[in-house]
């Protein structure tokens, strides 16, 4: 199955996916005022534009909503990047890093050209303004004004001179204009003046004549010159005042003088005014304009000094902040590139850890970073697939073992059942409506009459690859079930124990059917020995009746063989009813901790000179070793192993018994072992069956008993083949724990 | 953060606002105010009369002298006052803006009156007195009329005047003002 990529857990909106038109409005918007505070910064339009409020508000508000928006985010950017180191983001402690690295690295030379640049436009501004230039400034102005001052001094004059003519001669009391207008032209020439003007009381001209150089400024109209006059022409006709100005006109200046016309006897009245002027060419006028216009920029640039270096402290902090945003945003790019990516893995394994193998870490990365990202998927992907065959593995077991007929349950190592098939429900009687898989053995199997199980779960537990098998008598739901357990570990990597398997098998019809031909055998024994002494009992009895008939003359001696015959049967039927006796009657066992090798030793002093074919060989281990054991029921079993194996080796050969303590999985192992004629693997499952014997005259308990008393010792005890031959019986039995050692 | 972290930090803020310190210079408060302000309520109409002195700021003046067009903005209310309210009730509001632009060749002040939006006076001077006076003298100007202070006993005269012009945290524009209140009676 091919795995479809898994969209990752919707949260936050990713910032690719942030609408991308605002973002370029954003930056142009920026670029656009950086690019036009660059272009005033360079030039004169700077002083047009802090002498100009609105502009220069816009421009201030600009500066500063781009500085606090920059600084805004840069703050933004480095909490940020506290908050998560603080909350230990994965991968926030190496974007600190990288962002602190970059933001020093930037922040001390940008601060100290941030530092310098300001200053340094803050002393050169203030250098302009230094006395020399100030001079140079004020000095050229006043000559300005001293050449004009002249100019206006002598219109002024000579427009006295002609008001005083004027009122002297009447000149305004007709209203002969032509007359008025020849003097004009008289005065003109005269006082070589450019202009001429009388202007009546009603504030009208009534003579203009013009002179001047040719192509000069002059030929004004005498509304123009009506406009252009209108304030100090009032002035003289209303208070009699006199003045001089000068005035600029389209093509250079006019430099004029006003005088009024005193009429009346008294001369208090003002009869009109009269006006000589000065046309200023224009290559004069020019330079008058122009050393006017660079002092009135030189005042500007010190009047607005101040906003001056604002603008270019706001525009350095701009540049500054913009210096720190980028290495702080730099850095978090560049931290991102390779964090984000860690992020997504380490998403990728908490959700592989979780389960979700369907999961892929989709992340653009074209380097390592993204080497290691495909790496992962791919890894991912075999997990999967191997989850997969898994899977199909576990179900064709659990198939499996549903269709055995033993139990099997598994714990694990914390004696969780871990798997458990329905067998196992149907052999313990536990409610098939509870599932006891995750349940502690303990609670699992907590009925009593379970109990058996349970102490042999809890003696399995801790062993390492101990593979015991114990019969199991167990009472449950109103019948008796025996039980074959054979209890498995299960090995981890390292040799240990990683839980247990116990795999159950219901011996109940087996054992009753083992049971019954068991009795039948013994029936057929017991008839067997009852009958073999009772012939010679019966011919005994009959041979005594039929001399005593017979009155036979021997019948003494007859009668005391007979007698003696029967009563040598009915001893041995004693005997062998004694023997039974024994085997109803073995007392219990007390196991406690005993040294093995004086047991050995004891059992088989008996032996020494009895037969002479025999050697009996010892293998005892060297190790103060102790078993958990009754003395005299282990010598009692020694005793009949070693009686079995000289009776099966017919008086000759080797009887070899050895000890061996098996640390690792807390047991004790006795063997005896012989080189007789060996044991037919058909006969070993059922030799410690009581009544059965593969001797001719043996009464088929002597086995039984030994099993039962390795039983009681919680032991074990199986016939395997001797190595080159004959048989060998191993026993094991617990080793006697902490006394061990002693 | 450890101790180190912070000084470096404290340390670089303070490096941060030594840098800027050249361009924080400290300026005098301009403190104008407002005189002889006077009241009349003849034939039905309220005229105020009065002279803002100290407009003239060096900052003023300064701008003044290099070309730039200066501007005086009277804003002359007559309130209603009410007890327990802020303010008052605005009777009648007139606003008066006096420019001026200095010619540096001409030696010439042109001055420009505009009362509530609408241009009244457009002149030239040669005198900084008159220039002056045109600037910050108010001279029997017409306030309200007997239409806006019907039913008024007394009022309260509100006058603002508007010269120098500057900066708040180098971002906002900012206008110094002269203010006076003066109550009216209008009872004859």
């Amino acid at each position: 199955m091919e795995p479809q990529p898994t969209p990752n857990v919707p949260g936050r909106k990713p910032r690719s996916d942030r609408p991308i038109l605002v973002r370029v409005v954003l930056f142009l918007t920026g670029a656009i005022f950086v690019y036009a505070l660059l272009r005033w910064a360079r030039g004169p339009d700077l002083q047009q534009l802090v002498s100009d409020r609105v502009a220069l508000t816009f421009l201030m508000l600009g500066i500063g909503i781009l500085v606090l928006t920059l600084a805004f985010v840069l703050l933004r950017n480095l909490v940020k990047l506290l908050v998560e180191r603080r909350r230990d983001v994965l991968g926030s402690r190496f974007r600190t890093k990288l962002v602190v690295s970059f933001l020093i690295l930037c922040l001390i030379p940008s601060v100290a050209l941030f530092y310098a640049a300001v200053t340094a436009i803050g002393q050169t501004v203030e250098d302009l303004f230094t006395p020399a230039v100030e001079d140079l400034a004020g000095l050229s102005q006043d000559v300005v004004y001293a050449t004009n001052d002249a100019r206006e001094s002598d219109a002024l004059w000579f427009s006295r001179e002609m008001a005083r003519e004027v009122t002297a001669r009447r000149l305004l009391d007709s209203v002969d204009r032509a007359g008025l207008e020849l003097h004009a032209r008289f005065w003109l020439s005269s006082y070589k003046l450019d202009l001429v003007a009388i202007f009546l009381a009603d504030g009208k001209p009534a003579v203009l004549v013009e002179g001047g150089p040719p192509g000069g400024p002059g030929r004004l109209s005498r509304r123009a010159l009506a406009e252009i006059l209108k304030v100090p022409i009032r002035k003289a006709l209303g208070a009699g005042e006199e003045a001089s100005r000068i005035d600029r006109l389209d093509r250079g200046q006019l430099v004029s003088g006003i005088a009024p016309i005193r009429a009346g006897i008294d001369g208090r009245d003002i009869g009109g005014a009269v006006v000589g002027g000065y046309y200023l060419n224009e290559e004069i006028a020019a330079k008058t304009t122009r050393i006017a216009g660079i002092n009135q920029e030189y005042r500007q640039l010190k009047a607005y000094r101040r906003e001056i270096k604002r603008v270019y402290t706001g525009f350095f902090l701009l540049l500054t902040l913009l210096t720190l945003f980028s290495a702080v945003w730099l850095g978090m790019y560049l931290a991102r590139q390779i964090t984000v990516p860690i992020q997504k893995l380490a998403e990728g394994t908490r959700e592989i850890a979780s389960g979700n193998l369907d999961f892929r870490v989709e992340a653009e990365a074209g380097d390592e970073i993204g080497d290691l990202i495909r790496s992962f998927n791919n890894m991912t992907a075999d997990i999967q697939r191997k989850e997969g065959q898994l899977e199909e593995r576990r179900l064709y077991i659990e198939t499996l073992l549903e269709n055995v007929s033993a139990g099997v349950v598994s714990l694990d190592r914390e004696g969780r059942v871990t798997a458990c098939n329905g067998e196992v429900y149907r052999l313990l009687g536990l409610d098939p409506a509870r599932d006891i898989r995750g349940m502690q053995g303990a609670e699992a199997f907590s009925a009593p009459a379970l109990r058996p199980l349970l102490d042999l779960l809890r003696d399995s537990a801790g062993a390492e690859g101990i593979r015991a098998t114990r019969e199991l008598t167990i009472a449950a739901g109103g019948r008796t079930i025996n039980l074959a357990a054979i209890v498995s570990n299960f090995l981890g990597p390292h040799g240990r124990s990683s839980g247990v398997l116990v795999v159950l098998q219901d011996l109940t019809l087996l054992i009753r059917a083992q049971k019954s031909a068991a009795w039948r055998e013994a029936a057929r024994r017991i008839a067997h020995e009852i009958k073999n002494p009772l012939t010679p009992i019966q011919l005994s009895a009959e041979r005594i009746l039929k001399k005593f008939r017979e009155s036979s003359p021997d019948l003494g001696r007859v009668l005391e063989e007979g007698a003696a015959a029967i009563i040598a049967e009915v001893s041995s039927l004693k005997a062998m009813v004694d023997e039974f006796s024994r085997f109803a009657r073995v007392p219990a066992v007390s196991p406690a901790p005993n040294d093995i090798k004086g047991i050995v030793e004891s059992a088989l002093s008996l032996y020494v000179g009895t037969h002479p074919g025999i050697r009996f060989d010892r293998d005892l281990d060297p190790t103060p070793a102790r078993a958990l054991l009754d003395p005299e029921q282990m010598k009692r079993v020694l005793i009949n192993l070693i009686d079995n194996s000289i009776q099966a080796m017919g008086g000759e050969g080797t009887i070899t018994i050895g000890t061996r303590h098996i640390p690792e999985r807390g047991v004790f192992r006795i063997q005896v072992a012989d080189d007789g004629p060996g044991i037919p693997e058909e006969d070993r499952d059922k030799l410690f069956l009581p009544y059965v014997s593969t001797k001719h005259r043996g009464t088929g308990l002597g086995l039984a008993i030994v099993n039962r008393i390795i039983s009681d010792h919680a032991g074990t005890i199986r016939v395997e083949q001797n190595t080159p031959r004959g048989a060998a019986f191993v026993i094991e039995i617990p080793a006697a724990g902490g006394d061990n050692a002693g | 953060m450890e101790l180190s972290k912070r000084l470096i930090l404290a340390c670089l803020l303070l490096a941060f606002w030594a840098g800027t310190s050249p361009v924080r210079a400290q300026e005098p408060v301009p403190s104008a105010g407002i005189h002889d302000l006077k009241a009349s309520f003849k034939q039905d109409v309220l005229k105020v009369s009065y002279t803002v002195e100290g407009a003239f700021t060096p900052a003023v003046q300064e701008r003044l002298v290099s070309a730039s067009t200066i501007r005086f903005v009277h804003r002359i209310r007559v309130l209603h006052r009410r007890p327990l309210f802020f303010g008052g009730r605005v009777l009648a509001e007139r606003n008066i803006e006096t420019s001026v632009r200095y010619d540096n060749l001409t030696r010439q002040y042109a001055l420009t009156k505009i009362v509530d939006g609408a241009p009244v006076e457009s002149t030239t001077t040669e005198s900084e007195q008159e220039m002056r006076r045109f600037m910050t003298e108010i001279e029997d100007f017409d306030v309200a009329g007997a239409a806006q202070l019907a039913g008024e006993e007394r009022v309260t005269l509100q006058v603002r005047a508007e010269y120098e012009e500057t900066w708040l945290l180098f971002l906002f524009p900012y206008t110094y003002k002269a203010q006076r209140e003066k109550d009216v009676s209008l009872v004859r």
